[in-house]
Order: C-alpha cells, then sequence, then structure tokens
C-alpha cells in the first residue's frame, strides 16, 4: 500500500483502483450517460474550426490520454500495472471508464483538487494546515463550488468545521512590512479569482480601457473587506467590524465624492443596517477570552449568501476548470470577462455558464464532461506541421505541471512509494543545526512560482535544472533505478507510461547492449527520461 | 497599484486588445535589425540603491543652503563641479561620469516607484512592460559566454525573477543570487564524472528533442534552456569566489555587502554576462539621514569608484554602460527625525561607458535642490532612450513587437538626451 | 544620586518660534539668554529677562537677540563659559568659535575653522572653564584652550571611528567619549592615556550596508558620580529605528548602574539630549517616527516616567535646564514636517521646518 502523509492523515494512491470501480459505479455517472454537455462542446469547437479551416490533431492514444487524466484526476502519472492494464484493456468504453474510477478515487481526487485549488486560490502565498484540510475536505465530499465559496466569503469563525476557510482573507490581511494592511489586494483577488474581473484600476477610478470596471465594483467589494480585522488566533480568523455607514471614496480625475455601501459587482447594494448602541452584537467581542465579535449587520454573510448570482460566478469558474483541463481559458487573460474581451468560443462559455449552474455547481460532474470531449482527448502534436493557435483547442497544449505533480510523479517513476521517502521536512534536535528540507521542500522551492505569481504557463526556471542535476535526495531516488535487469519497455511504462516505438526501442536496447556499466546505463536513461520535457509536461 | 496612475492614459484600445493573452511571440519589429542588435558586444553594469539615495549628499550637494545639510562639498575632476565630502574618490572620476542633476519622474512611492523607474514608465498599453535588464537580455541575448544574460546580485534571497520580464516572457527574467553566492543545487556531486554528466545530458537532449518533434516547440526550448544556462553556469564556479582575489581588490572595494557584491559584478561582466545589475538595500533614510548618509556614501563610493577604474583599466569602459541610480531622490526638507523623504520632482543619476559623454553634466537644479532647470526636465523615459542608444539600439525608430502588437521601446512621447549621446 | 527625589509638574510657559529647525538649545548660566543652533548656520538668542505674560499661551512673548552668524552646514554644538560671558560653537565643517554672548553684534574672540576635519559633533567644557574638549567625524578628540582657542591635547583612542559624544568629569581630571561603534572611552585629559571603557556596544549595529550610530549624548550627572548615555539602541536601518535608551553608569565602579528605556516603546527611537536634575530626576527629550517624541521626566529606578509631554512637543532634539533647575526649554518641529514629494503649501512655496521652543517651569 502507498501511503503519503499530509497534515497528519494518510494518503494511498494507486490502491488496486481497479477495485474501487464497483464501489463507485452504482452513486455516479454510468458511462454512456449525461454527455450531452461534452457533445455539444465537441460540436461548437469543431464548428469554430471547421470555419475557421483549422486541421485539428487525432484523438491522443490510449497512453497519452491515460497518463494525461491521471496527472488531472490524481495528480500523478499511473503506475506500470494501471497502465498495462489499461492498455490491454479492449473495452471501447473504457476512456469513461477510467475517468470514472479517477474521479471516484475519492482520496487522491481530493488531494489533487487541494493541491490545484490551493494554487489557484492562495498562489503559493504559504501554507496553513487548517485551510489544507479544509480544501481536502470540500473535495473529498464534492461540495458544489457555491458552497465552497460561501465558507471562504462568510469565513465564519462559529463555523468550526469549516474555520481553515478564512486562511483566503488572513494570509491577504497579514502586515509585510511597514506597507499598509493590503486591503485593496484583497479586494481585488475576490474580484480576480471568484468572478473573473481584476478591478485593479478601478481602485482610483473608473477603469480607462474597460468600460466594465467602474470604480464603484471595486469600492463597493472594498466596503466590505476594508472592515475585516484580522484576528492573532490558533486558528485563521477574521472579525467584521461594526459597519455604520457607507464608504465614502472619490475618482482621482473627478474628484467628486460618492458613498458606496458594500456592493458585488453585478448586484444591488446591501442597505447598512445600524443599531443602537450595545445591540449591535449578535455575538459581543471579549477581548479577555478572545471571543471575537459578531455584528448583527454582517456585509460578509450577506455576500456569501448573494455572490452566486454575480453574473460572472459560474462562467468563472467553469472557464478555470476548463483551463485545468486544457491548459488555456475561453477567456484569457482569466481574469479579464469584460465585453471587450470576448472569450474565444462565446456561446461555449454561455453553455458551461449555465450548465454548471443548472447542476448546482457540481466540480466534479463539470470535470467529468469536459473529460469526455474530443477536444480534451486530442493529441498534442501538431497536424500537418500547421499552426494551431491555442484559442483554437485544436491540439492538446503541452501544459506545465505543478510542483507538486511533479514530485508525486517522480516518486513514483523511480519505483519509490511515498512512504518510504522523505517528504517532510525534518527539524533537527540540536538547535544550532539547520532544517534538513524533505522532497516537498526541495520541489516546491525549484518548480513553484514567486508568491502571488499565477501558475499558468510553462516557464521552468534554471532552479529546476540544478534541482534535477545536483540535488542529493533526488539523485538518490534516481539512483535506485540503477537495475541491470531493467528493459527499455519497462523504463518508458514506468518513466513515461507509454510504450517506446520501434525506433526507441532499437535505439536505447543498442546503447543498454553496449554499455560498460549496464546498471549506469540504465541510471543515466532514467535521469535523462525524468529530466526530458516529455516528462515534465502533461501532455 | 502598478499600472494605473493618472498620469498614463494615454492608448489605444485597440492595441490593448491586441496584447490580451499574447503568447511567446515578441521581440523587435524588425528580425534583420534585431539580429543585427543581437551581435552587439555591449554590457550593462546597473547599480541600484534601492529606497533612494539622496542627490545633495552625492551628485548635487547645496552646501550653507537651508536644505543643504552638514557636509562640505569637494572639487572634482571636472572644473567647476562639486560633489558631497563623501564621494572623495568618485570626485576624482568625475570625468569618466556622465551626471544628470535634473531627473524629474512622477511617482514618490517605493511600491509603485520602484518597477515604475525599472521599467521605464512608459505610456499605459495594457502590457507589462520588461525591466531595462530583461530588455537587453532579450536584444543582445546571452552573448559568446552562454551565461545566463541577466543577473542580480542582491543581499538576501536569490531565485529567479520572471516577474522582471514583462511581455517579454518569463524566460527573459533575472537571476538574482542572494547575497552574491551561486544558487541552491550548484554543485555538482562529486561522484557524478564529468564523463557521466556529459552522457546523462546528451541522453536527456536526445530524449526532449525526439518529444519535441512535431509539437509546439516552446515547451522544449524553455526546457533545454534552463538546463544549458544551469550547466554553463556551474562551470564558472570561479565568478562567485572573492576570496582568492588580492588583499588589495577586496581593500579597494571595500570589505562591505556591497564592496563583495560589486567584485562578483566585475567578475560577471569579466566572463561576458551581458547585464548585471547590483542592488543595495536601506537607502531609505526618513530618519537619522545625515548620519546614515555618512555611512553609507562612503561604502558606495568606495565600491563604485573601484569598478569604475578597473573597468576602465581593462579598456571594458569602451563596450559597457555603467549606470547608478535610485527610484527617486530625497526632498530639500529635513523632517523631524532629521530624514529627508521621497522626492522625484528633482534629482540625479549617473552613467559611464559606451556610448556616451564622458564629464558631461546635463541639466541642474536651483540654488535649494527644490525644482529642476527645464520645467519637464528629465523623466526616466527619455533615459531609457538614452541607455538604448548608447547600446546602439535606435529606440526611436525601433519598436517592440508584442503578438501582434507593437509598442515602443521606451516613452513615446520622450527622447534620448541628445547631449551625453557620443 | 540623591535619594531623594522629588516629583516635578512641569507647566508651560510658553512657545518661542524660530524660522529654523534647531537641534541643541541651552541657557547662559546667567539665565539672562536661551541659545539655539540648528541647520541654519546661525547661532539664535533671546533675551530671557524681557520675557512677557509667562504662561499666557496667546500674549507669551519673549524679544530675539540679533542671530550670530558665521558658520556653515549645521550648527553643531553650543556650550557657554561657567563663570566669563562667552559662548562657544561649532559647526559641520569642522569650525569652532568663542564669542562674547551678551553682545548686541557678537563678534568672535577667536575662531578655528578647521578645528577637526569635518562635522565637529559635541563639545564640553571643563569644570573652571580654562579648556573645552570637542570631538567629531574625524575621530579625534581636542583640548582647546578657551582664552585663545589654542590646541592643548589630541586624543585619538577611537582609532578614528567617528566620534559622536563627549563629557568632562566634574573633576576636570578625566573626559569621556563615545563613537560610531558604541565604544565609550574614559580618557585623562593631560596625558590622553585610556582609563578604561563603558560597556556601550550595544548602542551600534550594522544593518545592511549600513553602521548605526546610537549614542547621541554623554553627561556626568554634578556630582561626578554618574556617567549617564543617552541614544537609542538600533534595531534596524534606513529610516533608523531602534529603541530610546539612556544608561546610568556607576562612575566608581564604572559598571550599568541602570538601564532606562525612555519614552513611547513603539514610537520613541532616540533620546537626543539628556540633562540630570539636581534633585535627581532624569529629563530627556526624544525623538521618533513622524510624529512622536517626548520630553520627559523619569526618576530613576521607576519603571513609568513621572511625566510625559504629549502636546506639541513632536521629535524634540535640544534640552536644556536653566541654571536654577527651576525651568527647561526644549526644541520640537512644527508638525506635518513629513511629506513624499514636493508638496507646495498654499502660497505655492516649498515649504521647510522648524523648531518651536517649549518653555516650561518646574515646579
Amino acid at each position: 500500500m502507498r501511503t503519503v502523509f499530509q497534515n497528519g492523515k494518510p494518503y494511498r494512491f494507486h490502491v488496486n483502483r481497479i477495485l474501487v470501480i464497483g464501489v463507485i459505479v452504482a452513486g455516479f455517472a454510468t458511462p454512456g450517460h449525461g454527455q450531452d454537455l461534452a457533445r455539444k462542446i465537441d460540436a461548437l469547437i469543431d464548428a469554430a474550426n471547421a470555419e475557421a479551416g483549422q486541421p485539428v490533431a487525432e484523438i491522443a492514444d490510449d497512453a497519452e490520454f491515460f497518463r494525461r487524466v491521471n496527472l488531472d484526476f490524481s495528480g500523478v502519472i499511473p503506475t506500470v500495472e494501471e497502465s498495462k492494464q489499461f492498455l490491454a484493456d479492449t473495452d471501447p468504453n473504457k476512456r469513461a471508464r477510467a475517468i470514472d474510477r479517477l474521479l471516484g478515487d475519492t482520496e487522491n481526487y481530493a488531494r489533487r483538487m487541494r493541491e490545484a485549488f490551493h494554487v489557484h486560490l492562495m498562489e503559493r502565498r504559504g501554507e496553513n494546515k487548517l485551510w489544507q484540510a479544509w480544501l481536502e475536505k470540500s473535495f473529498a465530499e464534492n461540495k458544489p463550488w457555491d458552497q465552497i465559496t460561501r465558507e471562504i466569503i462568510r469565513a465564519d469563525f462559529r463555523d468550526e468545521p469549516n474555520r481553515g476557510a478564512a486562511f483566503f482573507y488572513t494570509k491577504r490581511l497579514e502586515k509585510s512590512g511597514q506597507n499598509p494592511t493590503d486591503y485593496p489586494g484583497l479586494t481585488r483577488d475576490v474580484g480576480r479569482l471568484f468572478l473573473g474581473i481584476d478591478l485593479q484600476c478601478a481602485e482610483c477610478h473608473n477603469h480607462r480601457l474597460i468600460d466594465d470596471y467602474n470604480q464603484i465594483d471595486f469600492q463597493g467589494l472594498f466596503a466590505a473587506f476594508s472592515n475585516l480585522t484580522l484576528l492573532r488566533l490558533e486558528y485563521p480568523a477574521v472579525e467584521e467590524k461594526l459597519m455604520k455607514s457607507k464608504l465614502e471614496y472619490a475618482s482621482v480625475f473627478t474628484g467628486k465624492p460618492r458613498e458606496v455601501a458594500p456592493r458585488i459587482p453585478g448586484l444591488g447594494e446591501i442597505e447598512v443596517a445600524v443599531f443602537e448602541k450595545g445591540e449591535e452584537y449578535v455575538q459581543v467581542p471579549d477581548r479577555k477570552t478572545k471571543t471575537p465579535g459578531v455584528p448583527k449587520f454582517s456585509p460578509l454573510t450577506e455576500f456569501a449568501k448573494q455572490i452566486p448570482e454575480s453574473p460572472n460566478f459560474s462562467k468563472n469558474m467553469a472557464n478555470r476548470l476548463w483551463f485545468l483541463l486544457m491548459g488555456r481559458g475561453l477567456v484569457e487573460p482569466m481574469d479579464q470577462f469584460h465585453s471587450e474581451n470576448q472569450a474565444s468560443h462565446p456561446e461555449l462559455l454561455e453553455l458551461l455558464g449555465q450548465e454548471f449552474a443548472t447542476k448546482k455547481f457540481d466540480i466534479k460532474w463539470l470535470l467529468r464532461e469536459l473529460a469526455l470531449t474530443k477536444t480534451y482527448q486530442r493529441a498534442s502534436r501538431i497536424p500537418e506541421e500547421k499552426v494551431a493557435p491555442p484559442e483554437r483547442f485544436a491540439v492538446a497544449v503541452q501544459r506545465r505541471l505543478s510542483a507538486e505533480q511533479l514530485m508525486w510523479s517522480t516518486i513514483l517513476a523511480t519505483g519509490h512509494e511515498p512512504d518510504n521517502v522523505q517528504l517532510e521536512d525534518i527539524e533537527p534536535e540540536d538547535d544550532d543545526a539547520d532544517e534538513i528540507p524533505g522532497l516537498r521542500s526541495r520541489f516546491h522551492d525549484a518548480m513553484a512560482n514567486e508568491p502571488k505569481t499565477p501558475e499558468y504557463e510553462f516557464s521552468p526556471s534554471m532552479k529546476s535544472a540544478l534541482l534535477m542535476m545536483n540535488d542529493p535526495e533526488v539523485l538518490k531516488l534516481i539512483d535506485a533505478m540503477a537495475d541491470e535487469n531493467a528493459t527499455v519497455d519497462g523504463l518508458y511504462l514506468q518513466i513515461f507510461s507509454r510504450l517506446p516505438d520501434a525506433d526507441e526501442k532499437a535505439e536505447w536496447t543498442k546503447f543498454l547492449t553496449e554499455a560498460k556499466d549496464r546498471r549506469a546505463a540504465v541510471r543515466d536513461l532514467a535521469w535523462a527520461m525524468l529530466t526530458s520535457t516529455e516528462f515534465v509536461v502533461n501532455h | 497599484m502598478s499600472l494605473c496612475t493618472p498620469a498614463e492614459h494615454s492608448f489605444s484600445r485597440r492595441q490593448i486588445l491586441g496584447a490580451m493573452g499574447s503568447g511567446a511571440a515578441c521581440g523587435l519589429m524588425h528580425p534583420a535589425i534585431a539580429n543585427e542588435i543581437a551581435k552587439n558586444n555591449k554590457q550593462v553594469l546597473f547599480v541600484w540603491l534601492d529606497g533612494g539615495m539622496s542627490q545633495f549628499e552625492s551628485w548635487d550637494p547645496k552646501p550653507n543652503t537651508r536644505f543643504g545639510g552638514p557636509f562640505r562639498t569637494i572639487p572634482t575632476a571636472l572644473p567647476g563641479v562639486h560633489f558631497c565630502e563623501l564621494m572623495p574618490r568618485m570626485a576624482k572620476l568625475a570625468d569618466k561620469l556622465s551626471i544628470v542633476r535634473n531627473m524629474h519622474t512622477q511617482d514618490n512611492s517605493h511600491s509603485a516607484g520602484v518597477p515604475r523607474i525599472l521599467r521605464g514608465d512608459p505610456a499605459n498599453r495594457g502590457v507589462t512592460y520588461p525591466y531595462f535588464g530583461s530588455a537587453v537580455s532579450k536584444l543582445l541575448g546571452p552573448g559568446e559566454s552562454g551565461l545566463p544574460p541577466y543577473v542580480w546580485i542582491k543581499p538576501g534571497s536569490g531565485g529567479f525573477k520572471p516577474e522582471n520580464a514583462g511581455f517579454l516572457g518569463p524566460k527573459h527574467g533575472a537571476i538574482a543570487f542572494g547575497d552574491g553566492k551561486p544558487p541552491e543545487n550548484f554543485s555538482r556531486p562529486e561522484t557524478i564524472s564529468d564523463e557521466q554528466d556529459e552522457l546523462r545530458n546528451e541522453l536527456r537532449r536526445r530524449f526532449s528533442d525526439r518529444f519535441a518533434k512535431g509539437r509546439k516547440p516552446t515547451a522544449n526550448e524553455a526546457q533545454s534552456y534552463v538546463y544549458d544556462m544551469a550547466r554553463k553556469l556551474m562551470s564558472r564556479a570561479d565568478l562567485f569566489d572573492t576570496t582568492k582575489l588580492p588583499e588589495r581588490d577586496l581593500d579597494r572595494y571595500g570589505r562591505t555587502e556591497l564592496g563583495q557584491h560589486m567584485l562578483v559584478a566585475r567578475n560577471m561582466l569579466e566572463a561576458g554576462v551581458r547585464f548585471v545589475q547590483v542592488t543595495s538595500y536601506g537607502w531609505d533614510t526618513h530618519g537619522d539621514h545625515f548620519n546614515g548618509s555618512a555611512s553609507l556614501i562612503p561604502k558606495f563610493d568606495m565600491a563604485f569608484a573601484s569598478i569604475l577604474e578597473d573597468l576602465e583599466e581593462r579598456g571594458m569602459l569602451d563596450n559597457t554602460l555603467v549606470i547608478a541610480m535610485s527610484e527617486f531622490g530625497r526632498t530639500p526638507r529635513i523632517n523631524g527625525h532629521h530624514g529627508r523623504d521621497h522626492y522625484p520632482e528633482a534629482w540625479s543619476m549617473v552613467m559611464a561607458g559606451t556610448g556616451l559623454v564622458p564629464g558631461a553634466v546635463i541639466g541642474a537644479t536651483d540654488a535649494e535642490g527644490i525644482y529642476v532647470d527645464a520645467p519637464q526636465g528629465h523623466d526616466i523615459g527619455s533615459v531609457f532612450h538614452t541607455w538604448y542608444h548608447a547600446l546602439g539600439i535606435n529606440s526611436m525608430k525601433e519598436e517592440f513587437y508584442n503578438a501582434d502588437q507593437p509598442l515602443p521601446m521606451a516613452h513615446h512621447e520622450m527622447e534620448p538626451i541628445r547631449e551625453v549621446l557620443a | 544620586m540623591s535619594e531623594e527625589v522629588v516629583a516635578f509638574e512641569p507647566k508651560p510657559i510658553g512657545t518661542i518660534t524660530p524660522e529654523c529647525a534647531l537641534t541643541t538649545v541651552r541657557y547662559s548660566p546667567c539665565g539672562r539668554v536661551l541659545a539655539g543652533t540648528g541647520f541654519d548656520q546661525a547661532i539664535h538668542r533671546w533675551d530671557l529677562a524681557k520675557m512677557e505674560n509667562p504662561g499666557d499661551e496667546k500674549m507669551f512673548a519673549v524679544p530675539g537677540l540679533e542671530k550670530v552668524n558665521g558658520h556653515n552646514g549645521f550648527v553643531s554644538g553650543l556650550e557657554f563659559h561657567p563663570k566669563r560671558e562667552i559662548a562657544f560653537s561649532a559647526d559641520s565643517w569642522g569650525q569652532l568659535k568663542a564669542w562674547p554672548y551678551l553682545a548686541e553684534k557678537p563678534e568672535p574672540i577667536w575662531a578655528l575653522p578647521e578645528a577637526h576635519d569635518g562635522w565637529l559633533r559635541d563639545l564640553a567644557i571643563g569644570d573652571d572653564g580654562d579648556w573645552i574638549a570637542t570631538c567629531g567625524r574625524d575621530g579625534i578628540c581636542r583640548i582647546f584652550s578657551t582664552i585663545d582657542g589654542g590646541l592643548l591635547a589630541k586624543f585619538g583612542g577611537h582609532d578614528g571611528e567617528d566620534v559622536f559624544a563627549i563629557a568632562v568629569h566634574p573633576s576636570g581630571k578625566w573626559a569621556v567619549s563615545g563613537d560610531l561603534r558604541g565604544r565609550i572611552l574614559q580618557w585623562e585629559v593631560k596625558t590622553g592615556k585610556i582609563v578604561r571603557e563603558f560597556d556601550g556596544a550595544d548602542f551600534h549595529t550594522l544593518h545592511r550596508l549600513q553602521d548605526l550610530a546610537g549614542l547621541r549624548k554623554l553627561y556626568f550627572s554634578p556630582d561626578g558620580n554618574t556617567l549617564i548615555a543617552g541614544g537609542s539602541l538600533p534595531t534596524g536601518g534606513a529610516n533608523f529605528r531602534g529603541r530610546a535608551h539612556v544608561r546610568m553608569f556607576d562612575f566608581e565602579s564604572g559598571k550599568v548602574a541602570q538601564d532606562v528605556v525612555i519614552g513611547d516603546e513603539a514610537k520613541d527611537v532616540f533620546a537626543h539630549d539628556v540633562a540630570l536634575h539636581p534633585e535627581g530626576c532624569l529629563v530627556a527629550c526624544t525623538t521618533g517616527q513622524s510624529g512622536s517624541g517626548n520630553l520627559i521626566l523619569h526618576r530613576p529606578g521607576e519603571e513609568e516616567p513621572i511625566f510625559k509631554s504629549n502636546k506639541g512637543t513632536i521629535n524634540c532634539h535640544g534640552l536644556a535646564l536653566s541654571p536654577d533647575a527651576k525651568q527647561v526649554a526644549v526644541s520640537a518641529t512644527n508638525r506635518g514636517s513629513n511629506a513624499n514629494g514636493r508638496r507646495l503649501d498654499k502660497e505655492g512655496n516649498y515649504p521647510h521646518n522648524h523648531s518651536p521652543i517649549f518653555l516650561f517651569e518646574l515646579v
């Protein structure tokens, strides 16, 4: 059994997934049903390509598909056994079955989604155990996106099981140096990440370039978020201050004073309810017992209720999930939803937004529909050497693997089990000694972006090359592969999750046969495969 | 707020939309000229005094005035030109410098001011412009050295800084050497021989190139690029080692953080690195400014004068553009904490080397250092044009090309400072 | 030190508003003249004998005497001869001057344009008034005759390090000087021989490129039993960060008798000037981040100060006790002294700062 410890909780991946099928099929969509959306998606994409005379790639072969879908839904390449079974399977419906099996493997699906949404929502700002646990539980339960959003936006410390959600706020409200608390940054991120609109330039005036973004949109959100106080408790928590009036602001261009109550873009203002002195609280704050206050008028409570009704709410997440599987949003940049920046396929975006809302924001359902499309399952090779602009979705994008996907895949590809490698940092007993970083930190430091930088594109850094070339712990993983009995087929299946073609097989068999030290040759071959472009992208 | 200020609203909607979501296709408008430029052997040393060095206590003193401060002035190698007494060695090298004493820029906050200055503060076209280092890295490339073209030596942590590159793409970001040291995992373990290393990388290339066949090439290019550069740099561990340099060098540069980093910078430039940025932090002297200056400026004076002397002695000033500046100057007014605050309205910066007139003193400030002589002074946009011209790039004529969007290289309403261009 | 410490309640007398920022204020020994120096190359004087309406905020007035010009840079030090009607002033270009402070238009009795190479930071008078001790950025301490400015002795024990403060023991036998690195050296005035070093290393730290010098003032109690070092224990550079601090040494043993954290923990960065009231109370003025700064009366041995001005006394650099110890003067800074960028006033002029001088009566 493969067990990974994260937040004190063990993970098992690749636990005879075949056995899991029986469990999940009953409660989940069976192949051949509920694929209406997938068909509609392909029809729209195909029609646009036909109209543009855009040739499209073939459907990816089984191995490419299987590697892709494993990386997407369990965050790691498949095991040799799984690949073998899948390649040998003759059922024409095996791809749908594989998708359902992976989505039904709650443990690995939830871990993968936690990793992906942590990067999406926190953009490498830092970690928090309660946040991670809450995120993972949310995906394990397949919480609808509106509920996840509500729990983040409301950030109610009284809701103990969901306290971790407040980390979205608390991390952003931490002071950095002598800078003031970054309420504008938090406001901007709520707009970007939940509504697909970057209101940065609307802070001080109506956006000069984008007619749809007005200063009131920024200020209406800001009214509620600048009303938060970061609390210093053992769990992430914020408190709403008493709000007694609307927020006053002025445009730097006109200087005209204006005011706005808390307001979500596209929706109405929330009337500020003022209570008599002594009557303002549901729960009066008590600093001695460290009990935060809860005002009767709580903009966050109202925001949490209303936010799913904001015009872009559903489309934003549909676009993000599309990006997660296709490597490019229908709207790009993903936080530039406005009338001057049309989606590459406007009708498709509308459709996805509507269907996602109709299905009550069921993330797993939408992911499944997307994975069932031909669009998702296309090869990453360009047909006829022709240029295929990425917004055509005519060919699979070579996608960035996250630091986490690369770490899990490297562990697996080198024949290790997550519970016999050092994943976490080791604190030394001697105070003066340095911490011994675990693989998680090593991969994170070399492969993750700097804090506050979204990870959208494949942009390797020199650090990643230095890690693979020189890091003693990584090299130790690879050294374990030095096995004179290894075969070219075996290495390809284990690392590339596919079999070599005839040329490849001939070339490397010759290389291994002629090697003076076959063990060393296997090791070097494995290293070269793990550092090759084929391994480090999801293609 | 980064891009958005009232001063920037000349734009074209079509251009902005053209830039949205643009991918890797960016560079110069005319590929033939781009090739020509890439052949030149120019290098840049960019010294950044983060937080804002005071013009009064350095290049443009105003002794015995209300705001002049405590220090004396000293004559320089340029007749009639005085520096503050805290810069005795630079005073002797003044005839090598081009001094701009009428800088007038737009932003008085650090968070916005630093990137604005480093990106040349062009008119807003809805894209993030590259830092000068990224632009030079893109235009001139790594050259024959094969070393990273944009190296940043700074105190504190190192790492890769893709955000510096703006629309040029992360590949043109800076490689930062924290505390002047090589990055993590810099040394190859002794257990791996040269032969094995050569072999494994040859194998890697074979796998990667086979994969790239028939696929969009950018992923493989990026992956191969970082390996090649990492290997090249690993072969030059000596660049980071100042311990073997003569004692005399260590003394001349000063046994300070900045002195050490400037020596690493000299090594990098000698090895052919295209663009070397050296940053010193801690110049934001809002409090106890004069004692702060008395400590900081002589250390800068030693390190900067030493590298200028050395570049000149090696004949490298002929092809190296040297720049020293901050994001703004400091206020004439002395606050209650005996500090000077941020002052973009009238300040100084210096340049030297290739393409410039040595000993040129451009512009002036009034008797108390409050106003620049011309109403506009020189904004960073015209300084960027000057730098590009000094490097042999006609930034008035050439344009960046980002996807299908043509972009001026520097502010389209500004011009180079002609008087300093040789 | 006196065991019987009296509590004071300083009572505002009035405010003098000079045109310039002043870093030093001093009373003449006769009590008639209050003088201050700062950033404008001049010495400012006021005739206290002609003070009108003390205690009346609006009607209060003190006529100024003519400014004394002839200095350069900052006028960094000012002391009065204990017996004769002579004042000594020093500037940041190294000049030291003696002049008759009661004269209508004082002409120098003597002047040494290059008493030091550069910033002359501090001066102290030998108790009998025959000589004056100086220190400065050139790293040297010097003893000059007060009669003719003749150089009597030099002390180079600070190895060229910038010397910020100097004090002379009431016996006249020793001087104590403190430098950028917090080295506080006691040396024999006659021979220049180092007697011992006091513990002041934490008045210095290196942050990034910057040596932060926290020592600002050395001061002997009138009985000579206590040496007081005032300044800041620095924590960070650029915008000098640190903790306003006064350290009291028992002069006989050389040991630290008490560390007094002066003023607001979060705000006050420097104790710039320190005096000891004859009845045993520390009087200090502090500066800090914009808007902070206090006049503080602190009884040694107690945690909390007995008085902390909270009105107007922003960023006080200069402090003086009147000769009869019944009055204290503190030079502060006008409100709104900080601003990034060129913010012009209503008339369109670029503003400059000045130092209101607050006078208090110690009751």
